[in-house]
């Protein structure tokens, strides 16, 4: 084996990228602190508080190597970003959005998605889910269900920290577990919650509103989060 | 004999090698296909149609945007003009489908120099730029490795806006210059040579007796290349060429997909340039596909070679029969060839070579 230029041209190629990469972070204002370190000049050990961490983008001007300091260091969470599902009510009134209309249930490839119909007492439907699960550990976050809910119930969220040491219990999510407020969903997604379609999606299902919630208050029971029944059978 | 392997961590259960060995040398090697137990195939004859789309993101799971084109051919063929995919449409499949080929060759071309030695750097070198393509997909799909972005008759979902621009300032202004680098980087490299050139070979004729596909077996001179010899989508709109390299040998398939790269970034060139405005998607927006009966085979060039699914369907909401012609499963066949008559330590590179993705391999 003999070492020739080509050896030597790629040790170039090695140390022009190792001297990029300081030249970058001396350009940033990490000369003198841990790229994913505290507020201050010299906080080598400290760590960002909690929601407070840089959020490092990626593009086309990127140099040196690139190394993202997780958790002290994040990227960005695009809006798209798909990992659980989660169920809707909205906050003007606390109505679940879910009708209860198992199309979610039936475009979910791994059948991880289940749910029992609300009933009045006299044993009519009401279209209101009365509990709602999801498998979190079959759930592939395909995100179809989402995809093709006619009510705008179910909606991808984009929390992607979910280590637990538990699965039986935790993982399998029920109607509590899964609900979240239409604010928490404008908030994480911007452009959909005012993009055309889903404005005129909402205009719709307010309507519609005012009748399902006297159906659902004439069964006998009340709406939104707190209405569903803790249900362990399941569990 | 010796049974070698699994030598990655993702190949644990479902593959090995059963090598026979004179002194250093092999004289016969027999490749263990294991289980995943994902049986791939029987579950796309339960999911609808649609369900299924998610289910070949994870096929080969480097390459999903690929696997959703192929897919989405096949149920489009025997859907009919019903799902002609809106032109727009069509160039973001190119698009994606090209920003696959280049994450994967990227992917592959660290990782043959990992199996050669080379801990770790060319593959970080690597990785990055197949980062900033990661995160184009997750933009738009949502997702970064399991994109269930295809539908059939166009896309899921539009393009965000601002993603052209960085998808465009990538292709235009970073990527070939990349490309050189890492070509600079390694293909002069004299260990490179050494552990590379002569090694692996596999010939013309067998290249092609044993069925491989893509760089494997444009490496063997051969310039067959689907997006050229049956061209689908709106391939025959673009300029690019076929690459071959002349010896069949590692060095010629690595050298091959540094090629491609740069192919690609051509046609990407072109199809930023050319993308127009439109509608995404034929027809509306259902999970309820009706499929007529008949028989269909899509495929498509994917970067590890022919990927084609041959459907069978009935007229129900599930295909009758569903089957995945995958490159690394039939590319694998070649190994014991490429592998005779030389040592045990140029077995790892050889497997490097060839590129293997394990969903594939057992499905
Ligand atoms: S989440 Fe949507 S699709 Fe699922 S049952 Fe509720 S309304 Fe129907
Ligand atoms: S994301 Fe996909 S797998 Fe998960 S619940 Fe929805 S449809 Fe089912």
């Amino acid at each position: 084996m003999a070492i020739g230029s080509g050896v030597i041209r790629g040790h170039w190629i090695t140390l022009r990228r190792f001297l990029l990469t300081f030249a970058r972070d001396v350009r940033d204002g990490f000369a003198l602190r841990r790229r994913g370190g505290g507020p201050q000049p010299l906080d080598f050990f400290k760590t960002p508080t909690r929601g407070e961490e840089r959020v490092v983008v990626q593009d086309a001007t990127i140099d040196g190597l690139f190394t993202v300091e997780y958790p002290d260091e994040r990227l960005p969470v695009f809006e798209r970003f798909r990992m659980l599902p989660v169920l809707i009510y909205d906050d003007e009134d606390g109505n679940v959005r879910c009708t209860s209309c198992n199309i979610c249930a039936k475009v979910c490839p791994p059948q991880c998605i289940w749910m029992v119909q609300a009933k009045s007492p006299k044993g009519t439907v009401v279209p209101l889910p009365e509990d709602f699960f999801i498998d979190m550990d079959v759930c592939m976050n395909c995100g179809l269900c989402a995809e093709y809910c006619p009510f705008d119930a179910i909606k991808m969220d984009q929390n992607f920290e979910l280590a637990n040491s538990e699965r039986h219990r935790t993982h399998i999510y029920s109607l509590q577990d899964l609900l979240v407020s239409s604010a928490y969903y404008a908030q994480t997604h911007p452009e959909a919650w005012s993009s055309p379609e889903e404005t005129a999606e909402r205009a719709k299902v307010a309507k519609k509103k005012g009748q399902r919630l006297q159906k659902a208050l004439g069964a006998g029971r009340g709406v939104g989060t707190e209405s569903a029944p803790k249900t362990s059978a399941l569990i | 004999m010796v049974s070698m392997g699994p030598q990655h961590p993702s190949t644990h259960g479902v593959f090995r090698m059963n090598v026979r060995v004179d002194g250093e040398t092999i004289v016969g090697l027999k490749p263990v296909m294991g289980y995943l137990h994902r049986n791939h195939e029987k579950i796309g004859e339960r999911n609808t149609f649609l369900m299924n789309m998610p289910f070949t993101d994870r096929l080969d799971y480097l390459t999903s945007m690929g696997n959703n084109f192929g897919y989405a051919l096949a149920v489009e063929q025997l859907m009919g003009d019903e799902a002609k995919p809106p032109e727009r449409a069509e160039y973001i499949r190119v698009i994606m489908a090209e920003l696959t080929r280049i994450a994967s060759h990227m992917w592959s071309i660290g990782f043959l120099l990992n199996d050669l030695g080379a801990f770790f750097t060319p593959a970080l070198y690597a990785i990055e730029e197949r980062e900033l393509i990661l995160d184009l997909f997750e933009w738009a799909s949502g997702s970064r490795m399991m994109c269930n972005y295809f539908r059939f008759g166009g896309v899921a979902a539009d393009l965000p806006p601002g993603w052209l621009d960085r998808c465009r300032a990538i292709v235009e202004n970073r990527l070939d210059k990349k490309i050189d680098e890492l070509d600079e980087y390694l293909s002069g490299n004299e260990i490179l040579l050494d552990r590379a050139r002569g090694v692996g070979v596999l010939s013309t004729e067998d290249a092609i007796n044993f069925s491989t596909s893509g760089p494997v077996l444009r490496g063997s001179n051969v310039p067959y290349d689907l997006r050229r010899a049956a061209p689908y989508g709106i391939y025959d709109r673009f300029e690019f060429a076929v690459a071959v390299g002349n010896h069949g040998d590692v060095y010629d398939r690595y050298y091959v997909r540094l090629m491609e790269m740069r192919e690609s970034v051509r046609i990407l060139k072109q199809a930023v340039r050319g993308i127009p405005e439109g509608p995404i998607l034929a027809g509306k927006k259902t999970y309820q596909i009706k499929v007529p009966a008949g028989e269909a085979y899509g495929r498509v060039e994917n970067p590890k070679g022919e990927l084609g699914y041959y459907l069978v369907s009935d007229g129900s909401a599930a295909a009758y029969r569903y089957h995945v012609r995958s490159p690394s499963f039939i590319n694998l066949t070649a190994l014991e060839r490429m592998c005779l008559g030389r040592t045990i330590a140029d077995v790892v590179g050889i497997l490097g070579s060839l590129d293997i993705v394990l969903g594939e391999v057992d499905r």
